[in-house]
C-alpha cells in the first residue's frame, strides 16, 4: 500500500500532528481499486479529507515525477454541495492541502453567488477541483460546448447527500451525473452521508439504477460522540401556554445556559422565530450586546460570513440560528446548542446536538427549550429517542418527477441540443426515471416541442425544435429566461434589503415588504430598520431607534412529525396515563393532563379520541391519531370527504402534528359516519382524489411544479416589466389545464405529489389500519380541551364541501368595507 | 334570453347580467363585455410555454353564445380585447368576425391594446378612448380618468377584473367574480377564460352581483 501518493499523504497528516482514521484509510482503499460508494460519516469527522486524499494520492501516483510541475490539467474532481454557505470552506480545505504538497492544483467555487467575471475566467480555464451546487451544475450544463469542461473528469463527490436526497434538487444531481456518466464512463462517484434510515437507498440513488452492487461500498464512520440531552422546564405549568410557538416565555431560564457555556447556538425553527429570540435576547440582557448574533439563510452571505468567522475565533456567545448552520464545517468553540421548540424529528435532533462538543472525549449537550405545554410530552420523546438510539428516519428520494425533467432537457437543448432516443437510455439509467415509459417519454417530447398539443392553423407554439434529429432551443428569449429560472426549485419572489448607502442585509419575500408604507418600521438581521423606499426588486432602509417593529414572516413548509417520532409520542402519553413514567418532563405536564382527562380523556397508544364541541363558531369535530401534520392532512380531508357525502355539508379544516379539527357552521353527523366506516382504508385512492379536487392541495402544489417546469417566470432581476404579459398565477394554469387538458401530465404530478409526499398515502394507509383496531371513543366536550385549543387556533385551513356553490353563498356575508 | 339573467337597473336602464360576464342592454340591443385578453394563451405558447390553445377557442365561442341568445347589433368592448403583441390568435378573432357581417364591434382601449391600427380595420372595430353612449361613459380604467368633477355620465368599466371575498359561519370563506356599481361607476368582470381577478372591497351603499357558477346572486339580498 505504500505507494508515493501514500507516503505524500501519510506525511502529510503527520505533518498537521494527525492520525488518518481507519474509515478515511478503508476510503482511500476503495476508491484507489476504483470502486464507487457512499461514506457514512457526520459533519466534522474528517469526511472531506477521506475523499479528497484519494485523488491526490492517485494523480501523485499517475505522475510520480512531474506532479509537482503538471498545472492546468483540466477538471478532475467535481464536488456537490447543497449549500452554498458550505462551498467556501470546502474550498479552503481541498486547496490548503495542494498547496502544502506542493501540487499546482487549483480549486474553485462556481456557485450562484460567484462573480460573473469569475465565472468568465471558469469558462476559459477550468481548475482541478471544481465546488459546485446541483442547480449550478446544470447551468453549466446549459452552455455551448460543455462536455469540454468535462473531458479530464474522473470522479464526482457528492457532499451532504441525505440533504439532496428527497428532494427535488437530488433528481437534478441525479440527472446530472447521468450525463457525466455518459461523458465519462470510468466515474468515480462518492457519496457523503449523516447516518439515516436507507443508506443503502441513498447509494443506490446516487449511482443509478444502471450501476452495479459489486463495484460499490458504503463505508461508516465510526466516530461516536456522547450526548446529553436536557429539557428547560417551566415553573409552573398552569401557566405555560397550551399553544403557541415562540417559546419566550423560557427565555429567562436560557439566559444562564448561556452564561455558563463558551458558546452556544441557539437553533429555531423559522427565520422569523430567530428574529424575535435575537431581539428578546438583548431585551432581557443589554450586556449581551456585541456577543451574540443571528443567522438564517435570508441574510447576506457577509453578514453570515462574519458570524460563521466570529464563531470560530470564539468571540461570540450565541448565535440565534436556523438550518442555516444545520451544515457545514464545526465551531470548535461551541460547547452547548439549545433547540427551541419541536425539531419534528430524531435525525434533526441529533444534527443539532452534534454541532456541539468538539474537544477530543468531550460531550455534545443539547437543551431542549418547549414552546408550548403539550411540546413537554415531544421533549421526553426526544430523549428517549436521542439516547436509546432509537432507529432514525429515512429520506425518501423523489420519484420521476416530471418537471424536473422538462427543466433539464430545456437545459440540454440551449447548450448542445440532444438526441431522443439517446438521451431517453441515459435518463432511464437514474434510479428517479428508471420507470419512465415510452408514453410517458413521448408526451414530454411533444410537450416541449408542440406544447403538449397538435399543432393547428392558429398555433405558433416555440420552444424546442427538431434539427435533423438533434433537439433544440434557439429562441434567444427562451434561452435567457431558462437560464435565468434553473436556479429557482420552489422560492418565492424575494426582494433585496439595502441600506440607503449600499450596505446590502440580505432578501425577504416581496408579499412582506409590499404590506409595509414607507416609514414603517420591521425586524430584520436583529436590528430594527425603517422602510424608506423601494425601487424595483430593492427595499431601501435606515436605522430605527424604536424597538416596536413588525417581524416578517416567511412562508415555508411546516414541518411534519416523522413517522418515529409519532410513535413514541404515542407511547409516552401511555407512560404518561399508566403512570409509569420516571420522565420529568411527562410530570411537569401531569396538570394538563390532568385537565384534559377532566374535561374530555386522555388518548391512550390503543385509542382514538374524537372530541364534539360547539362555539359561536359552529360545530367542531377534534381528532387525536397522532400522526403527525402530513398524515393529518390527508385523513381529515378523507374524513371530510366521507362525511360530506352522507350530508350536504362545507367543512373548514385545521390540524397539528396532534390532531386535526372539522369545523362547520352545521351539525355533523358524526355518529352515523362511525357507523358507516368512517376510518375503512378500503376505496382509500379514490375518496382521496375525490377529496382533493374539493380541496386546495392540489393546487398549491402546482406552484413549485409551474416554477420548475417553466410556466411561471418571475421576471429578469431589475427588469420585471420586460415579460409582464407572461405573468400568470399557477392557479390559473392549473385550472385552464385542468378544464383543457386533464391528462396533462404535470397536472397528475401534481395530484401524485400530494399523494406520495405530501399526505404520505403509505404511512396514511397504515395510520388508517391501525385505527380500524382501535377503540374509538367519542366525547362531547364543554369547552376547547389542551388537546383542542392549539388546533383550534390555527389559522391556516383546507376546505372542502358537498354543498353546491349557490347554498354555500346564501348562508354567506360580504365582506363589507367599513363604512364611511 | 339566456337563463339565468339576472335583471338590474342602473340610470334607469334595464340591464340583464348575465352569469357568463357580460351585460345584455335590451333597450340599446347591446352586448357589454371587458377584458377578453383574447391571444393570451397564444401569447404564452408562442413564448415555450404550453397553455392548453382551447383557452382562445372557449373565448369566442362563449361570445358566439351570447350574440346568438339574444337580439345583440352591437358589441362593445370595455378594454384589453387582445393581450399582447400581435399573434395567430388575433387572426381566429378575425374569421370569427367574419360570421358577424351585421354585428357593428366597438372597443374602447385598454392597457393591453397595444396592436396596430390595421389590424383593428381588419376586425372591422371602432375604436375608441372613451365612448358615451346615453346616459353612460365607457372607459377601459376608469383611474386613468382625469380627475374632472365634470363627469356627469354614469361610468361603466373594466381593468380590475372585480371579485369579492365571502365570510360565513364555521370559518368558511371564498372568492367570486362579480359585477360592480356604486353611486357613480360599474365595474365589469373580466370576460377572458385564463384571467385572474382582484378582490374589491364595496361599501354599503353599493351593489355587488356575485357569479357563483351558472347563477347570479344579489350579495346585498344574501344574509345580511
Amino acid at each position: 500500500m505504500s505507494s508515493k501518493g501514500h507516503q505524500k499523504i501519510e506525511h502529510w497528516f503527520t505533518e498537521q500532528g494527525w492520525e488518518p482514521f481507519d474509515y478515511q484509510r478503508q476510503v482511500w482503499e476503495a476508491y484507489l481499486s476504483g470502486k464507487n460508494g457512499l461514506l457514512n460519516a457526520p459533519t466534522g469527522s474528517g469526511k472531506t479529507y477521506a475523499l479528497w486524499m484519494p485523488v491526490l494520492i492517485n494523480w501523485i501516483n499517475e505522475h510520480p515525477e512531474t506532479y509537482k510541475e503538471l498545472a492546468d490539467n483540466g477538471l478532475q474532481l467535481l464536488w456537490i454541495t447543497p449549500l452554498r454557505a458550505l462551498a467556501r470552506d470546502i474550498e479552503q480545505a481541498l486547496q490548503q492541502v495542494v498547496d502544502d504538497l506542493e501540487i499546482p492544483w487549483q480549486v474553485a467555487r462556481r456557485t450562484g453567488d460567484i462573480s460573473s467575471h469569475k465565472k468568465q475566467k471558469l469558462k476559459e480555464q477550468m481548475p482541478e477541483a471544481l465546488i459546485t451546487t446541483p442547480e449550478s451544475l446544470h447551468i453549466m450544463m446549459a452552455q455551448e460546448g460543455y462536455p469540454g469542461y468535462f473531458e479530464n473528469l474522473d470522479s464526482v463527490v457528492a457532499d451532504e447527500w441525505h440533504e439532496l436526497l428527497g428532494s427535488k434538487r437530488g433528481t437534478q444531481t441525479e440527472l446530472g451525473l447521468s450525463r457525466l456518466k455518459h461523458l465519462r464512463p470510468h466515474l468515480n462517484i462518492w457519496g457523503i452521508s449523516a447516518t439515516i434510515g436507507n443508506l443503502q437507498e441513498a447509494q443506490d440513488v446516487l449511482l443509478g439504477a444502471d450501476a452495479s452492487n459489486e463495484n460499490a461500498e458504503i463505508i461508516k464512520a465510526d466516530v461516536e460522540k456522547k450526548l446529553e440531552a436536557r429539557s428547560v422546564l417551566p415553573d409552573d405549568v398552569e401557566k405555560f401556554p397550551w399553544s403557541g410557538h415562540l417559546g419566550t416565555k423560557l427565555l429567562p431560564k436560557v439566559l444562564p445556559i448561556i452564561e455558563e457555556s463558551r458558546s452556544t447556538l441557539i437553533f429555531c425553527n423559522t427565520r422569523s422565530q430567530s428574529e424575535i429570540w435575537f431581539q428578546r435576547l438583548l431585551e432581557a440582557k443589554p450586556e449581551l450586546a456585541g456577543t451574540i448574533a443571528l443567522h438564517h439563510g435570508s441574510l447576506s452571505k457577509e453578514i453570515r460570513r462574519w458570524v460563521e468567522q466570529s464563531l470560530h475565533e470564539g468571540k461570540l456567545k450565541a448565535v440565534v440560528c436556523t438550518s442555516s448552520l444545520d451544515l457545514g464545517v464545526d465551531f470548535a468553540p461551541v460547547e452547548t446548542v439549545v433547540q427551541v421548540g419541536s425539531p419534528k424529528g430524531v435525525a434533526r435532533f441529533l444534527q443539532r446536538a452534534g454541532r456541539s462538543g468538539h474537544q477530543p472525549g468531550s460531550t455534545s449537550t443539547i437543551h431542549f427549550v418547549p414552546t408550548n405545554a403539550l411540546e413537554l410530552i415531544e421533549a421526553a420523546a426526544l430523549k428517549t429517542a436521542a439516547t436509546q438510539k432509537i432507529a432514525l428516519e429515512s429520506r425518501d428520494p423523489i420519484l420521476k418527477p416530471y418537471d424536473v425533467l422538462i427543466q433539464y432537457l430545456i437545459t440540454l437543448g440551449i447548450s448542445d441540443g440532444f438526441e431522443p432516443e439517446h438521451l431517453y437510455k441515459e435518463i432511464k439509467s437514474t434510479f428517479a426515471y428508471q420507470t419512465l415509459n415510452e408514453k410517458e417519454w413521448s408526451w414530454i417530447l411533444d410537450f416541449i416541442t408542440t406544447g403538449g398539443q397538435s399543432l393547428s392553423s392558429y398555433d405558433e407554439y416555440s420552444k424546442v425544435i427538431d434539427e435533423d434529429g438533434i433537439y433544440k432551443v434557439v429562441d434567444k428569449k427562451i434561452i435567457r429566461r431558462h437560464r435565468m429560472s434553473i436556479g429557482t426549485i420552489a422560492s418565492d419572489t424575494m426582494m433585496r434589503v439595502k441600506y440607503l448607502n449600499g450596505g446590502y442585509l440580505g432578501s425577504i419575500e416581496e408579499w412582506f415588504i409590499a404590506s409595509l408604507n414607507t416609514g414603517d418600521t420591521f425586524w430584520f438581521a436583529g436590528r430594527s430598520l425603517e422602510l424608506v423606499r423601494t425601487k424595483e426588486m430593492t427595499a431601501y432602509v435606515r436605522r430605527a431607534n424604536t424597538s416596536k417593529a413588525k417581524v416578517p414572516s416567511w412562508m415555508g413548509g411546516r414541518m411534519s412529525l416523522s413517522s418515529n417520532m409519532s410513535a413514541l409520542l404515542r407511547h409516552k402519553m401511555h407512560e404518561a396515563i399508566e403512570g409509569s413514567t420516571d420522565d420529568i418532563e411527562l410530570k411537569t405536564i401531569q396538570p394538563i393532563l390532568d385537565v384534559q382527562a377532566d374535561w374530555s380523556t386522555l388518548p391512550d397508544e390503543d385509542e382514538l379520541v374524537i372530541e364534539k364541541t360547539i362555539s359561536d363558531e359552529g360545530h367542531h369535530l377534534f381528532f387525536y391519531p397522532f400522526e403527525g401534520r402530513y398524515v393529518h392532512e390527508g385523513m381529515s380531508a378523507l374524513v371530510a370527504y366521507r362525511i360530506s357525502q352522507l350530508t350536504p355539508i362545507t367543512f373548514s379544516i385545521a390540524m397539528n402534528d396532534y390532531g386535526f379539527e372539522l369545523l362547520s357552521d352545521k351539525e355533523i353527523p358524526i355518529e352515523e359516519a362511525l357507523e358507516n366506516d368512517l376510518f375503512s382504508d378500503a376505496n382509500l385512492i379514490e375518496d382521496i382524489f375525490s377529496s382533493l379536487n374539493d380541496t386546495e392541495l392540489a393546487k398549491r402544489r402546482f406552484r413549485g411544479i409551474c416554477q420548475i417546469a417553466g410556466l411561471i417566470f418571475q421576471g429578469f432581476p431589475g427588469q420585471k416589466k420586460a415579460s409582464r404579459h407572461l405573468q400568470s398565477s399557477s392557479g390559473l394554469f392549473f385550472d385552464v389545464f385542468d378544464q383543457y387538458e386533464p391528462d396533462n401530465l404535470l397536472l397528475q404530478q401534481a395530484y401524485d405529489e400530494v399523494l406520495s409526499y405530501q399526505l404520505d398515502e403509505v404511512r396514511l394507509r397504515k395510520a388508517l389500519r391501525r385505527i380500524q383496531s382501535q377503540q374509538i371513543t367519542l366525547k362531547q366536550t364543554e369547552r376547547f380541551t389542551p388537546f383542542a385549543f392549539p388546533i383550534m387556533v390555527d389559522r391556516l385551513r383546507e376546505r372542502l364541501s358537498s354543498e353546491s356553490l349557490v347554498d354555500r353563498v346564501q348562508r354567506m356575508q360580504l365582506q363589507l368595507e367599513e363604512h364611511v | 334570453m339566456i337563463p339565468n339573467a339576472q335583471a338590474c337597473n342602473i340610470q334607469h336602464q334595464r340591464f340583464w347580467l348575465l352569469p357568463q360576464k357580460a351585460i345584455y342592454w335590451q333597450k340599446r340591443k347591446t352586448l357589454l363585455v371587458a377584458d377578453l385578453h383574447i391571444g393570451k394563451s397564444g401569447h404564452f405558447r408562442k413564448n415555450g410555454i404550453a397553455v392548453p390553445k382551447e383557452v382562445n377557442q372557449s373565448n369566442l365561442e362563449n361570445l358566439s353564445h351570447l350574440i346568438s341568445q339574444t337580439e345583440t347589433e352591437h358589441l362593445v368592448i370595455l378594454g384589453d380585447l387582445f393581450h399582447s403583441d400581435i399573434n395567430s390568435e388575433w387572426q381566429q378573432f378575425v374569421d370569427w368576425r367574419k360570421d358577424y357581417h351585421a354585428l357593428e364591434v366597438s372597443l374602447v382601449i385598454g392597457n393591453h391594446d397595444i396592436l396596430e391600427k390595421n389590424n383593428y380595420h381588419a376586425g372591422r372595430i371602432n375604436l375608441f378612448k372613451k365612448m358615451v353612449i346615453d346616459p353612460f361613459l365607457l372607459v377601459h380604467d376608469l383611474n386613468e380618468l382625469e380627475e374632472t368633477a365634470s363627469v356627469e355620465n354614469y361610468i361603466l368599466s373594466g381593468h380590475i377584473h372585480p371579485a369579492v371575498q365571502l365570510r360565513g359561519r364555521g370559518r368558511q370563506s371564498m372568492k367570486l367574480p362579480c359585477f360592480y356599481f356604486s353611486q357613480q361607476y360599474g365595474i365589469l368582470p373580466a370576460f377572458g377564460g385564463f384571467t385572474g381577478t382582484y378582490v374589491i372591497e364595496p361599501n354599503q351603499d353599493d351593489r355587488v352581483y356575485i357569479i357563483a357558477d351558472s347563477e347570479i346572486l344579489s350579495a346585498n339580498n344574501i344574509n345580511n
